[in-house]
C-alpha cells in the first residue's frame, strides 16, 4: 500500500519536474532575438506584406530598410526573407526579421486580428491602408495630400511619413501626377476607344468600373466596355462580348508571355471566330507589367502601355509625356 | 411499358422545350437580330450541344456508378475525376509558366487529369481481378482528397502566376463555349458510344443489384460488368469535365429522378437520366445567360442545383417513410 502511495507521488513529482522542464525550455527566450530592440536606436526595419507598398518603398531609394516580403512579391529586391502573407502570417521567421513597422494593404475586413496582437506581443508598428479604388488613394499612400505632416486623410500615416522620407515621396507623388496628366493632355484630342481590360480569360473577366484600373483606362484616352457592370471584375460569355464589342482589348497579366494570334494562343481561345471589332482587327495588346494589377508608383508605366495601345498612332507624344521628370 | 415510353416521350419533350428557351435566351429575351445575330445564334448552338452532351454524360455516368457501387449516394465526382481533372489543368498551366509560354488547350490537361485519378484508383481496388465496390469508393474519397491537398499545394506555391483565379472559376463549372470543333465531336462521339455502352448492359445491371451469388448464379460475369462501368462512367464523366469543368449534382440527381419516375431497370433509367440531365443542363444554362444583375455571367454549377434540387425534393416527398414500413 505504502509502496503504492509512494510510487504515484513518485510519479506526480516526476512529471512536475518535467512539465517546469518543458515550460523552462519553451520559455527560454536567451538565444531568441529580442525583438523590437530595433527600433530604440532610430533606425527602421519594414516588412511589406504588399507588393504595391514594395513597390513605393523600392521607387522611394528605401529598399535598404526592407527586411522581409510577403510570399509572390513580384515587386521585392531578391534574397529576402518571406514571411508568408497577410493571412498566414510566419510568426518565428517575423519574430527574427525584428520589424520595426509592418506595412500591408488591407480589405473591407481591415486589419486581421492576428496580425495586431501579434504587433502588441512583438513590438512593431502596423500601419495598414485601404486597398485603393482610385489614382488619388494609391498617391494619397505614397505621400501626404498638403504639406508634410498633414496626413493623407485616412488616418494612417503617409509611406513617405513612416520612412522618414516625406520630402521624397512628394516628389515622386508629383512626379506620378504630372506624367499621368500630360499623358491625359497627349491623348485628349483622340477619339475615346471602346476597351475591354481582361484580367482573366477562362472565361473572360474583367476589370470593371470603380476600379483604379478603370480610371486610369479613362485618363489614357479609353472607355472602359465592362462600365455597365455591377460588380469590380465581371465575366463574360462569348454573347455578352460579342453585345461589347470593344475595339480593343488589353491583356493585364504580370510577366506573361508574348501574346500569339487569336486562333493559335489558348489564352484567347474564348476570343476565337467572335465578331468583335478588337478581334476581326487584331487588336489585342498584352500588359505584362509586373504589378500591372496592383495599383502603385508603378500606375505610370501602365498607362504608358495602355495609352499606346489604344492610341498607337499617339505613340511619339506619349512618350514625350512619359519622359517628363 | 406504355407508361414507361408516355414517361420517356415526356422527358424527350421537356428536353426539346428546354433547348428551344435555350435558343431564346441571351442578352434580351427572343431571336437574335441585327447584323451579329448569325454569330449569336450560333454561340447559343453550341451551348446547347455543350449543355446536352454534359447532362447526358454526367446523369448517364452517375446511373452506372450508382449502379457499380451499390449506393445511391454515388456520383462521378466521388471517385476523384473531378479534383484529378482540376489538378491536370492546374499542371498544364504550370508547365506553361515554366516553359514561359501557354501549352495547348485547357481540356487536355482536364482529361489527362481525369483519365489519370481513374486509372490511378481502378488499379489500387482491383483485387483478384476485380474491382471491390466498397474499396473503389474508399480508394475514390482518398485520391479526391489527396488530389485536393495537391491543388492546394500548387496554389501555395504558384499562386502569383495566376493559377489561382482561372482554376477557382474552373471549379465552379462553365460551358467550355470556345472548345474546338474537334474537341467536341469527340467527346459527342464518346458520350453516344458510352450511353450506348451503358443501354447494352443495361439487362446485366438490373441482375447485378441482386447479392453477388444471385448475380453470378444468372449468368452475370460480375468482375468484367464492373471494370466495364467503371471505364465507361469515368469516361463519359471525363468528357464532360472537358467541357463544362466539374459541375456537380447532375450525376447525383438525374438518376434519382429517372427512378422516381421510370422504376429501377437500368435500360430506361440510362435513357431517362441522360435525356433529364440534358433538360437540367439546359435549364441551368439558360438562367446563368440569362439572368444578369450586372455580374455578368455566372458559373452555371450553381443553377445545376439550384433548379434541381428543390425539383427532386418535391418528387422525393411522395416516396418518403415508404422504407420505414
Amino acid at each position: 500500500m505504502f509502496h503504492a502511495r509512494f510510487r504515484s507521488w513518485l510519479m506526480r513529482v516526476r512529471l512536475g519536474v518535467a512539465l517546469v522542464t518543458c515550460w523552462a525550455a519553451g520559455c527560454d527566450r536567451g538565444s531568441a532575438p529580442e525583438v523590437g530592440a530595433a527600433g530604440a536606436n532610430g533606425s527602421i526595419r519594414v516588412v511589406s506584406l504588399a507588393p504595391a507598398l514594395t513597390q513605393m518603398i523600392v521607387d522611394l531609394g528605401k529598399q535598404d530598410v526592407l527586411v522581409g516580403t510577403a510570399r509572390e512579391d513580384l515587386a521585392a529586391p531578391k534574397g529576402l526573407p518571406v514571411v508568408g502573407d497577410y493571412l498566414n502570417i510566419d510568426t518565428e521567421a517575423l519574430a527574427v526579421l525584428q520589424p520595426t513597422h509592418v506595412v500591408m494593404m488591407v480589405g473591407k475586413d481591415g486589419v486581421p486580428p492576428h496580425l495586431v496582437r501579434l504587433a502588441d506581443l512583438y513590438g512593431f508598428a502596423l500601419v495598414a491602408y485601404p486597398s485603393p479604388l482610385s489614382i488619388e488613394a494609391v498617391c494619397g499612400i505614397l505621400s501626404d495630400k498638403g504639406a508634410p505632416g498633414e496626413g493623407n486623410g485616412e488616418g494612417t500615416p503617409s509611406l513617405g511619413r513612416v520612412l522618414g522620407v516625406p520630402g521624397e515621396a512628394r516628389t515622386l507623388r508629383e512626379g506620378i501626377e504630372r506624367r499621368l496628366a500630360a499623358l491625359s493632355e497627349a491623348v485628349a484630342g483622340a477619339p475615346k476607344r471602346s476597351v475591354l481590360m481582361v484580367i482573366g480569360t477562362h472565361p473572360i473577366v474583367a476589370s470593371g468600373p470603380g476600379t483604379v484600373h478603370d480610371q486610369l483606362l479613362n485618363l489614357m484616352g479609353g472607355r472602359n466596355a465592362a462600365s455597365e457592370a455591377a460588380v469590380g471584375a465581371p465575366s463574360y460569355d462569348q454573347e455578352r462580348l460579342i453585345r461589347l464589342d470593344p475595339e480593343v482589348i488589353l491583356l493585364l497579366s504580370p510577366g506573361a508571355p508574348p501574346l500569339e494570334a487569336v486562333g493559335v494562343d489558348p489564352r484567347l481561345s474564348d476570343l476565337r471566330g467572335l465578331p468583335i471589332r478588337a478581334v476581326v482587327q487584331e487588336r489585342i495588346v498584352l500588359i505584362d507589367d509586373p504589378l500591372v494589377l496592383l495599383p502603385s508608383s508603378s500606375l505610370v508605366r501602365v498607362g504608358v502601355a495602355m495609352a499606346n495601345a489604344i492610341h498607337p498612332e499617339l505613340a511619339d507624344r506619349i512618350d514625350r509625356a512619359a519622359a517628363l521628370p | 411499358m406504355r407508361r414507361t415510353i408516355v414517361i420517356l416521350a415526356l422527358l424527350l419533350l421537356v428536353l426539346l422545350s428546354a433547348a428551344v428557351l435555350r435558343l431564346m435566351v441571351g442578352q434580351g429575351w427572343g431571336w437574335p437580330q441585327g447584323d451579329k445575330a448569325a454569330a449569336v445564334i450560333r454561340v447559343r448552338l453550341t451551348r446547347v450541344q455543350l449543355a446536352v452532351l454534359v447532362g447526358a454524360s454526367l446523369a448517364s455516368s452517375g446511373v452506372a456508378l450508382q449502379a457499380l457501387l451499390r449506393n445511391h449516394l454515388a456520383s462521378p465526382f466521388v471517385l476523384g475525376l473531378s479534383s484529378g481533372a482540376a489538378l491536370g489543368v492546374m499542371g498544364q498551366q504550370l508547365i506553361g509558366v515554366y516553359l514561359s509560354r501557354p501549352v495547348g488547350e485547357g481540356y487536355i490537361g482536364a482529361l489527362m487529369g481525369a483519365l489519370g485519378s481513374m486509372a490511378i484508383v481502378y488499379g489500387a481496388s482491383r483485387r483478384q481481378k476485380t474491382i471491390d465496390p466498397l474499396g473503389l469508393l474508399l480508394i475514390g474519397v482518398v485520391m479526391d482528397t489527396i488530389n485536393g491537398a495537391l491543388i492546394m499545394l500548387v496554389n501555395y506555391g504558384w499562386g502569383s502566376t495566376g493559377l489561382k483565379e482561372d482554376i477557382a472559376r474552373w471549379m465552379m463549372g462553365y460551358l467550355n463555349e470556345s472548345i474546338l470543333g474537334a474537341a467536341l465531336g469527340a467527346v459527342a462521339v464518346a458520350t453516344c458510344v458510352g450511353i450506348a455502352v451503358l443501354l447494352v448492359l443495361g439487362r446485366a445491371m438490373d441482375v447485378a443489384t441482386f447479392s453477388e451469388a444471385e448475380a453470378q448464379s444468372l449468368g452475370v460475369n460480375l468482375p468484367r460488368l464492373r471494370a466495364l462501368l467503371f471505364v465507361t462512367a469515368g469516361a463519359l464523366a471525363a468528357g464532360a469535365v472537358v467541357l463544362a469543368g466539374p459541375v456537380a449534382f447532375v450525376g447525383l440527381i438525374c438518376p434519382h429522378v429517372a427512378r422516381l419516375l421510370l422504376g429501377p431497370s437500368h435500360r430506361v433509367l440510362v435513357l431517362g437520366s441522360a435525356m433529364a440531365g440534358a433538360a437540367l443542363m439546359l435549364l441551368a444554362d439558360s438562367a446563368s445567360t440569362g439572368l444578369d444583375w450586372g455580374q455578368g455571367q455566372l458559373p452555371v454549377g450553381i443553377f445545376t442545383a439550384i433548379i434541381g434540387g428543390p425539383v427532386f425534393v418535391w418528387m422525393l416527398r411522395p416516396q418518403l417513410g415508404r422504407s420505414l414500413e
